[in-house]
C-alpha cells in the first residue's frame, strides 16, 4: 500500500530543523523512543522520509532532526523491521516508501509494551498519580 | 529509475548537490556502499527542504558535517556506533583529541600563530631546496639568508616566492576547508618540518674536522695481564743471574709485597697455554718461575701432522741475551749501584 504522489499540504510547512534549538534533554530522551515514533508513523501509512519527518514534527516532536529520521529508517531496514521501494516522482527524484513488514510489527508491539511500562514508572517517579499526591 | 538531479525552483540545484556532496564527504569513515545505501534517499528529501522554504540548507538542517555525524549516529554506523575494529577506535580517538573544542584563549593563540606558521614553513622549505642545490659550504657561508646555486639575490627570491606560496596554501585551506585540501596543508607542513630538521641533523653531524683516532692499537689485554711495552701479553718470567745461569724456583713480588700471578695463559695467537704449578703446605697454587707449562703447536701448514704431535708440548726457555757484566761482590744482598740490573731480553 503507497501513497499516490500528492503532496499533502497540511498547513504551512513544518520547519526543517537541525541540531535541537530547545535543549539537550528533550532530544536525547527523543533519540531512545525514535524507534518507536518511526515505526508508529509508517504503521499507519507507508511514507517516504521527509514525509515521516513531517509527521512527527506535527504530532509534537518537533525537535526531531531529518538526519536523525533518515538514519533511523536506514538502520530500521538493516535490521530487518521495514520494506521498501521505490516510487518514481513526476516532480523529480524517485522516492522511497517505507512500510513494515512482520518483524517491524512485532517490533512495534514490544516497543508498546516497553513505552508503556518505562510511562507509568515515570509516572509513579514525578508524582503524575492522584493518588501518591494525596499521601 | 528517475535520474537524482533536483529540478526544483532556479537556484537551488547547486545548493542542494553542494549540501549532498558535503555531507557525502564527511561520510569518509564508512564504506562507500555503506555510505551510497545511507545518502539514497537524500537527494529527494534535500530538494523537499530547500523548495519548502527560502531559508539556506545550511539553516535548516545544520551544517553538513553535522548532518552526517548525526546520519551515521541514528544509523548505528560510523566509528563508535557500532564494534569496531583497533585502528579504527585510535583513528577515533586521535579524531576525538583533534577536534575536542579547546578553550578560547588557546584557539586564539592557534590562529594568531598560524600565518607565522605560514611564513616559517616557505622560508625553510626554501632554505632547504636552495641549500640542497647550492652545496652545504655556501648555505652555511650565506646563513641565515636562502641561496640558490650559491647566489644570496637568486635565494632571496626563492624564499620570497616560497613563502608566498605557504601563506596562500594556509589561508586557502583554512577558509575554504574542504577536507582534502586541509589534508594536503596539514601534509606540506610536517614534510617541511620533517625535512628542515633532517637537514639541520645532516649540518651538525658533518659541519667540524672529522679527527680520526691516531696512535698505537689498544693492547689485545684488558687489565690484569702482564704485558710488555708493545701490548704483548707476557705468559712466563725467565730470570737469570749476572754469569748467565737460568735460576729456578724464583718467586717475585711487586712493589706492594702481592706475588706476581697475573701471567697470561694464552699465547698472542689464542693457542691456550697449561700451566703447572706447585702448591705450598696449605695447597695453595705457588707461582715459582720460569713456570712449568706446555701449550699446542701451532697448526703447520705443510701438511697433517705426525701422529702425537697435536697434543701439547712444553714450553721452552727462550734464547735470551745476557750482557756482559763485571761479577757481582759475593754476599752482596742487592744491585750495585756502579752495576744496575740487566733487563731480561729475548
Amino acid at each position: 500500500m503507497h501513497k499516490t504522489d500528492s503532496r499533502r499540504q497540511a498547513g504551512p510547512a513544518p520547519s526543517a530543523r537541525g541540531p535541537s534549538s530547545r535543549g539537550l534533554d528533550s532530544t536525547q530522551m527523543m533519540k531512545g523512543v525514535l524507534d518507536a515514533a518511526v515505526l508508529a508513523v509508517v504503521e499507519r501509512n507507508d511514507a517516504y522520509g521527509y514525509e515521516i519527518v513531517r509527521t512527527l514534527r506535527e504530532e509534537g516532536l518537533d525537535e526531531v532532526g531529518d538526519a536523525s529520521v533518515y538514519g533511523t529508517l536506514r538502520r530500521l531496514f538493516a535490521a530487518g523491521a521495514l520494506t521498501s521501494y521505490v516510487v518514481p516522482s513526476d516532480e523529480g527524484p524517485y522516492r522511497k516508501y517505507y512500510g513494515l513488514n512482520r518483524a517491524g510489527r512485532d517490533l512495534l508491539e514490544r516497543s508498546r509494551k516497553a513505552w508503556r511500562g518505562f510511562a507509568d514508572t515515570m509516572d509513579a517517579l514525578l508524582g503524575f498519580n492522584d493518588s501518591e499526591e494525596a499521601k | 529509475m528517475t535520474a537524482t538531479n533536483t529540478t526544483g525552483p532556479a537556484g537551488t540545484t547547486s545548493t542542494v548537490d553542494e549540501y549532498l556532496q558535503s555531507v557525502r564527504a564527511h561520510l569518509g569513515e564508512l564504506s562507500d556502499t555503506e555510505a551510497a545505501e545511507l545518502i539514497e534517499d537524500l537527494p529527494s528529501h534535500l530538494a523537499e527542504v530547500a523548495a519548502s522554504s527560502d531559508e539556506p540548507l545550511d539553516r535548516q538542517l545544520g551544517s553538513p558535517a553535522a548532518f552526517a555525524a548525526e546520519l551515521m549516529a541514528s544509523a548505528g554506523l560510523g566509528i563508535g556506533a557500532r564494534g569496531s575494529s583497533c585502528r579504527q577506535k585510535l583513528w577515533a580517538g586521535a579524531q576525538a583529541v583533534w577536534s575536542a573544542p579547546r578553550p578560547e584563549a588557546v584557539e586564539r593563540w592557534r590562529a594568531e600563530l598560524r600565518p607565522a606558521w605560514w611564513v616559517a614553513r616557505g622560508a625553510l622549505a626554501a632554505g632547504v631546496v636552495g641549500g640542497v642545490l647550492s652545496g652545504r659550504d655556501a648555505a652555511l657561508r650565506a646563513f641565515p639568508f636562502p641561496v640558490l646555486f650559491g647566489n644570496t639575490a637568486a635565494g632571496l627570491l626563492l624564499g620570497g616566492l616560497a613563502v608566498a606560496a605557504s601563506v596562500r596554501l594556509g589561508r586557502v585551506a583554512s577558509a575554504l576547508g574542504t577536507t582534502r585540501l586541509k589534508r594536503s596543508d596539514l601534509a606540506v607542513s610536517l614534510l617541511v618540518a620533517l625535512v628542515a630538521m633532517a637537514a639541520w641533523n645532516q649540518v651538525h653531524l658533518n659541519a667540524g674536522p672529522n679527527y680520526v683516532e691516531a696512535g698505537t692499537e689498544p693492547p689485545p689485554y684488558t687489565t690484569g695481564v702482564l704485558v710488555d711495552g708493545l701490548g704483548n701479553p707476557i705468559s712466563n718470567i725467565y730470570p737469570y743471574d749476572r754469569q748467565g745461569l737460568l735460576l729456578h724456583d724464583v718467586l717475585l713480588y711487586d712493589q706492594g709485597g702481592r706475588p706476581v700471578v697475573n701471567h697470561a695463559d694464552q699465547t698472542p695467537d689464542g693457542r691456550p697455554i697449561v700451566t703447572t704449578h706447585d702448591t705450598d703446605n696449605n695447597g695453595a697454587e705457588v707461582h715459582a718461575y720460569p713456570l712449568r707449562q706446555s701449550v699446542e703447536p701451532q697448526w703447520s701448514p705443510d701438511g697433517p701432522s705426525p701422529p702425537g704431535a697435536a697434543m701439547s708440548q712444553p714450553v721452552r726457555p727462550p734464547a735470551v741475551v745476557i750482557p756482559p757484566l763485571p761479577p757481582a761482590n759475593p754476599g752482596s744482598n742487592g744491585p750495585s749501584p756502579a752495576a744496575p740490573v740487566p733487563p731480561v731480553t729475548g
